[in-house]
């Protein structure tokens, strides 16, 4: 160690030190991040020859040394190097003033010695291989060092930012990248099961210091913490254990420094004397000899103690297996977790530590030992547990691959076997057999690569990091409304799903933006990076269907220039906002949308078609002559009978009939004025199909029973014979031939509940829904059924059957029990998406009548009958939701055709 | 004296007669005959079908690189049990299901075995040969590592592929002896007389025998070795005639060979060859369960004749488990519980009530060990037990006693108690539940 290395090291050390107490006390577990720079500039001595003349450099970014007060920083780094303070002349200079070395400079300090050509060549692999050793140990310190002799630069950077770390329990994390510690060669060309290290700590150990040895005024406890590895980690199916073929020892002070000693006589290597007393070779039957044959030369860090271990003579022809493995045992010497300690109490255990290391270890030898054959044993085991379990594993993969082999050779079944050549993608037997084993191997590797401790920690991808982020962007800068599900599966396959109605306030969205910001709109870009993430499924539910379109990255230019009328209009819309086709984004975003619909008014922005307001009217009015039309159909006969003289129900009949057969037409009719496509045939739309039609037949008609629990109840009560006689009247088929003769029956049961049904709910309901929504579609139909119902007056006022003033209030309250009843009809026939179930309840209802509460609240028994009303109430409306749960109908026609429509989320379809 | 053998012939067992009748009434009354379901007897071509059809997803999920499984329906949870009382434990038919990776450390070894099991069996099926459990494991025992892993996979590998044992073309080795008034012919043609005196092993192959021919009035399972051959010894197989009870042993043998309706008819179906201390040892370890073929051949007896079958098993928590097993299957084996097991077996004995009720000697009884405790819990837990209110009375009683009796225990009271007096007693007055 001469006097560059040392001084360089140590005003490193000095640096670091404070560094670490400026920064975090010495809170253990925080690392250490910046940058340094050290440079030796080296020229031919003009007085002396074979002499150079170095100027080094030591320079660092401001943030790091913001305290560094300079006067006590040279007083005190010159008392610990008194050997140079004589003779380096120490310069330093104020942050500012030089700009030379990479823009680093608000710490700068540089100091002239003379060296030796060969002198300074050790120097600086001493140099090197001490910030190695940082390196390990503070993964996010980068250290730039430059050598430049007589001209020539020589740079090398230091730093594991990049590598995988692991995180020590005693709060060291160290690099665990195996080449650092085992050189490549070595390792040979096979395949190694990881590459990592897999250090095993040992209990930690409070370590006694000597009286005599502690000269400063120290300090906390200090603790010993060992960790051992086996490096490199088993190689994959290896069948033999290897043998272990070195131990090298690393040695680390308080704060993650190196230890090494100060003064020039002592060789790096020897601050640990003797680790022979610290570990029992014999119990692992090693024989060790130290190595003094360190090369320094070399890509590795570079062990503070290293030992070649000797092989027994028996085993002599496996001396030179190249595969042996390295025991590495790193010693952390640190204080108490908690412990403050002033900087310069740092520096001078550091001082402490590397004079005296060996006799303070000593000092506790038992404990030392335990702890450090702990760490090993520890190491050992796992060892040995990987290379059991991948034997294990080998005899496992020949035992499956043999007897799949075994089977498909020996199958006759030629069938069978051309199947599985081909789902391996292989010619022949041989070739198969290779496939399967390598396929077999490549999981199994994989799977056991991420179940044992050799995981690597997948970054995420920065691509996939833009996509999430530019994700929340979008929320918070935009109304848009990008439902990007991170599914972690496909790796990130990100979906956009726009509502329809959505694409305008995108382009809107998109445009303004633009135009406020031009330079580079963050919502913009972050839609944009969003889009070009690897997998993008890109959704938009539009007039032309749903389109559903991978956007791969390199596309998105490539498309934004296609405006063509095709059918992904709005697809390309999306697409089109990369960062090329930005600016016409603004001026095309309506056009664009419009090309969604090309062959229908192409210059309106709307997408359903003519304006809303139009639609509506077509609608109410299309309602209105139906109803009229119904109504009227009744009265075309003239004549002076009652409405329930079997003449006029037959005349009635077949009237209403033609009215209620025509009135697809009207719907018909109404399509093709509006020009709503509604995605499945009428017929569907209007509650005629089959899916699902078992439940919609029943289940409503159940619902309806529940809320005429209590008429039903009075009924029954009422009934003058008991149940058994009356169901064998119902069922007989005199009964029936009796109802199916007589017309009023009929016209109740049968004709009035088909016929209204059909008109005022399968017809009117389809055209009303568009344009109000279904909710309010199911109070405004029935307005129609209710005043269609007026039509009774007409006939009541004509027969004067009672008083007008009578009439209108029977009238007014049939009409409103009428609109209930619609508006409960409605909800059925849009909930169910059949006609089946509210012509059985109209039915029903007509069967029943207006419940009979007058005559319940006289009842001889009405406390049960009353609790019987109030139950049927209850459980109908506890039961309304869950019975006509759209689920148990299949899809409903009319929610497809709102959601077709632009309203995605209609509140009855769900 | 030539009245004799008919009077207490007749009434001796009428029990058993009465018991036999309600049988076949439940039967009637039951409707037919199950439905066939679980496995049937697969083709060969149909084996070899599945077995391809799992190799072709092991290799259809390599090609997609994913880590093949094979999935096999759990029979290790009660929850897909279901209990009929007709059948006996069934697999439900959407159960859950077990996936044996091979991507795991655990498994991986499963997997590869069932692979190998597999493709052996391919290999028997495809040259319609046969082979034992016992066989395969030896084939290379140091990979298998125990007999019972080779038991497993095989019981495995038949619910995987729905087929039962004997299509698989392995064979389990038949431990039972079968002694008594029967006759059949194997499927070879040899024609097996079981006598009286000697036993003769279970067949290997069940499926394949025809012509059964037998007068038993019933059938005694019996759990022991050791009891079995006493019973033997005892000649209670043949003095289970009523000219033996009444009269002299000579006269009931002439006329039991003369009288061909009413000769000592008794088949005693057992399992356990081996030594007593061996049993004891396997019992101890809790292995001792009832071997496929015996299972099968006393369903098939019973399919046949429909004679009455009892069990003679210690009262305690192992033998309560071993008749459960013939009666209404093991977990292990509900897939095929329709081919195995016996609803219409009754116990016979040694019921737990009986030690007291013969007042057997404390000396002669044994505590219920911790195992036995948590065994007899778990049997009362089972859903079978809620439909035999006998059954779970004396299992009450022996949890209240925390006392066990062997059928050895008899012979405290008489050296041949239980062939003379107590299996006639028991079987003359209807003593089963």
């Amino acid at each position: 160690m001469e006097g560059t290395a040392v001084a360089v090291c140590e005003i490193l050390k000095y640096l670091i030190i404070h560094w670490k107490c400026e920064t975090a006390g010495v809170s253990k577990g925080t690392l250490l991040e910046g940058q340094l720079v050290i440079s030796i500039e080296a020229l031919n001595s003009k007085h002396q020859t074979n002499t150079l003349h170095c100027v080094t450099t030591i320079a660092s970014a401001g943030s790091i040394y913001g305290g560094l007060v300079l006067e006590k920083f040279l007083k005190e780094i010159q008392s610990t190097l008194p050997g140079f303070s004589a003779k380096l002349p120490w310069t330093s200079e104020e942050a500012s003033s030089s700009q030379d070395i990479s823009g680093v400079t608000p710490f700068q300090m540089t100091f002239e010695v003379h060296e030796k050509p060969r002198i300074l060549m050790t120097n600086s692999l001493m140099i090197k291989d001490f910030l190695h050793k940082i390196v390990m140990v503070h993964p996010k310190i980068r250290f730039n060092f430059n050598v430049r002799v007589n001209g020539i630069l020589s740079t090398e950077l230091f730093g594991a930012k990049n590598e995988p770390t692991l995180n020590l329990s005693n709060g060291m994390a160290l690099v665990v990248n195996y080449q650092h510690y085992v050189s490549r060669a070595k390792s040979g060309t096979t395949e190694f099961f990881c590459s990592r290290i897999h250090p095993v700590l040992g209990p930690p150990v409070v370590l006694f210091i000597p009286d005599d040895v502690a000269g400063v005024d120290l300090l906390g406890e200090l603790i010993l913490t060992p960790a051992a590895a086996l490096c490199p980690c088993p190689k994959v199916f290896s069948n033999q254990l290897n043998r272990i073929s070195s131990v090298s020892i690393f040695l680390y002070g308080p704060s993650g420094l190196p230890l090494i000693s100060p003064s020039r006589e002592q060789p790096p290597t020897t601050v640990l004397k003797d680790t022979f007393c610290f570990i029992d070779w014999k119990k692992y039957h090693l024989c060790v000899v130290p190595n003094l044959d360190l090369n320094l030369d070399r890509d590795l860090v570079l062990p503070d103690v290293s030992y070649r271990v000797e092989c027994s003579k028996e085993d002599q022809s496996q001396n030179m297996d190249p595969q042996g493995q390295t025991l590495l045992l790193f010693f952390f010497v640190d204080f108490h977790s908690g412990f403050q300690v002033q900087q310069m109490e740092l520096w001078g255990v550091h001082t402490l530590l590397t004079t005296h290391l060996s006799t303070i270890l000593m000092e506790s030898h038992s404990v030392v030992q335990d702890s450090i054959e702990a760490a090993v044993d520890q190491a050992l085991e796992q060892h040995h547990q990987a290379v059991k379990a991948h034997q294990k594993l080998q005899t496992s993969l020949s035992v499956a691959v043999n007897s799949i082999m075994s089977i498909v050779t020996g199958s006759t079944s030629s069938s069978f076997r051309k199947s599985c050549f081909q789902a391996l993608q292989a010619a022949d037997t041989q070739e198969f057999g290779t496939k399967l084993h390598k396929s077999f191997h490549e999981i199994m590797q994989y799977r056991f690569l991420h179940h044992g401790s050799c995981e690597v920690k997948q970054q995420l991808l920065p691509e996939k990091n833009d996509a999430e982020q530019s994700t929340e962007d979008a929320h918070e800068n935009s109304s848009l409304e990008f439902l990007a599900g991170r599914a972690v599966a496909a790796g990130g396959l990100q979906s956009v799903r726009v509502a329809e109605s959505r694409p305008w306030a995108l382009s809107r969205a998109l445009s303004l933006r633009v135009h406020a910001d031009p330079p580079a709109p963050r919502a913009v870009s972050s839609s944009i990076k969003l889009l070009r993430a690897p997998r993008v499924c890109v959704s938009v539910r539009g007039g032309a269907g749903q389109v559903r379109e991978p956007a791969p990255p390199d596309d998105v230019t490539r498309t934004s220039g296609r405006r063509g009328p095709t059918g992904g209009g709005i697809t390309s819309l999306v697409r089109a906002a990369s960062p090329g086709a930005m600016a016409a984004l603004g001026g095309d975003g309506l056009r664009l949308l419009s090309v969604s619909r090309p062959e229908r008014q192409p210059e309106s922005a709307a997408l359903g078609g003519p304006g809303p307001g139009l639609c509506c009217w077509v609608s109410v009015f299309s309602c209105l002559s139906l109803a009229c039309s119904y109504v009227g159909s009744l009265y075309v006969w003239k004549s002076e009978l009652p409405r329930d003289h079997p003449a006029v129900i037959k005349r009635r009949f077949t009237s209403v009939l033609v009215v209620s057969s025509l009135s697809p037409l009207c719907v018909l009719l109404w399509r093709e004025l509006t020009g709503i496509q509604p995605g499945t045939s009428l017929l569907t739309l209007m509650g005629f199909r089959l899916e699902g039609i078992f439940p919609a037949a029943l289940l409503p008609l159940l619902l309806t029973m529940i809320l005429f629990l209590g008429p039903l109840m009075q009924l029954s009560m009422d009934c003058p014979c008991d149940l058994t006689d009356g169901l064998k009247v119902v069922l007989a088929p005199r009964s029936w031939a009796r109802c199916l003769t007589d017309m009023r029956w009929l016209r109740n049961q049968v004709i009035a509940p088909l016929t209204e049904e059909l008109v005022f709910r399968a017809c009117m309901l389809p055209m009303l829904a568009p344009c109000t929504g279904l909710g309010p579609a199911v109070f405004t139909c029935p307005l129609f059924f209710g005043v269609a119902h007026f039509h009774h007056i007409f006939e009541q006022l004509r027969f004067r059957q009672s008083s007008v003033g009578s009439i209108f209030l029977s009238a007014a309250f049939q009409f409103s029990y009428t609109a209930v009843f619609g508006a409960y009809t409605a909800f059925l026939f849009i909930r169910t998406g059949h006609l089946i179930g509210p012509v059985l309840c109209h039915s029903f209802c007509n069967y029943m009548g207006f419940p009979a509460v007058c005559a319940a609240l006289e009842h001889p028994q009405r406390r049960p009958l009353l609790a019987g009303y109030a139950l049927g109430v209850g459980l109908f409306l506890l039961l309304l939701q869950p019975l006509t749960d759209p689920k148990l109908y299949g899809s409903l026609p009319l929610c497809v055709l709102l959601e077709r429509a632009g309203d995605s989320e209609a509140p009855l379809c769900s | 004296m030539a009245f004799a053998p008919v009077g207490p012939e007749a009434s001796f067992f009428a029990a058993v007669d009465q018991h036999r009748a309600s049988l076949l009434a439940a039967l009637r009354g039951g409707g037919a005959e199950r439905a066939g379901g679980g496995p049937r007897p697969a083709s060969s071509s149909q084996v070899l079908a599945s077995i391809e059809n799992v190799i072709r997803d092991i290799i259809t999920s390599l090609a997609r690189n994913e880590a093949p499984a094979i999935t096999i329906d759990d029979r290790s949870s009660w929850e897909n049990m279901k209990f009929e009382d007709s059948v006996g434990l069934q697999m439900v038919s959407h159960c859950t299901t077990r996936k044996i990776k091979s991507d795991s450390p655990k498994s991986v070894k499963n997997f590869a075995l069932i692979l190998k099991i597999l493709s052996m069996i391919y290999k028997l099926v495809q040259s319609n040969t046969y082979t034992t459990k016992r066989d395969i494991y030896y084939t290379d025992s140091q990979l298998f590592g125990n007999q019972t892993v080779v038991d497993s996979i095989v019981t495995d590998v038949s619910c995987m592929l729905k087929v039962p044992r004997r299509s698989l073309h392995i064979l389990s080795t038949s431990k039972g002896l079968i002694a008594g008034n029967l006759r059949y012919i194997e499927e070879d043609g040899t024609k097996v007389y079981c006598s009286c005196t000697t036993a003769v092993a279970v067949s290997s192959n069940i499926q394949g025998i025809w012509n059964l021919i037998t007068d038993a009035k019933f059938l005694l399972i019996v759990e022991k070795d050791a009891t079995f051959q006493r019973l033997l010894d005892d000649n209670f197989c043949s003095r289970m005639s009523p000219c033996v009870i009444v009269t002299d042993w000579e006269n009931g043998v002439r006329f039991m060979n003369g009288c061909g309706l009413f000769r000592p008819v008794v088949c005693i179906v057992q399992f356990f060859p081996q030594s007593v201390p061996v049993f004891y040892h396997l019992k101890l370890k809790g292995k001792g369960v009832p071997d496929l073929n015996t299972r099968l051949l006393v369903k098939k007896l019973w399919d046949v004749f429909h004679v009455p079958i009892f069990t003679l098993v210690d009262a305690d928590p192992h033998g309560i488990e071993i008749m459960c097993i013939y009666k209404y299957g093991s977990m292990s084996m509900s897939f095929e519980a329709h081919n195995l097991t016996v609803p219409a077996i009754r116990w016979l004995g040694l019921l737990p009530s009986d030690i007291k009720r013969l007042n057997i000697p404390k000396d002669a009884l044994i505590p219920l060990t911790k195992r036995d405790q948590m065994k007899l819990d778990s049997i009362l837990k089972r859903p079978y037990v809620t439909c035999q209110p006998f059954w779970r009375r004396e299992m009450e009683i022996m949890a209240d006693s925390k006392m066990k009796a062997e059928i050895q225990a008899l012979t405290f009271l008489s050296s041949d108690y239980l062939s003379r007096v107590y299996l006639p007693n028991k079987l003359k007055f209807g003593g089963w539940i």
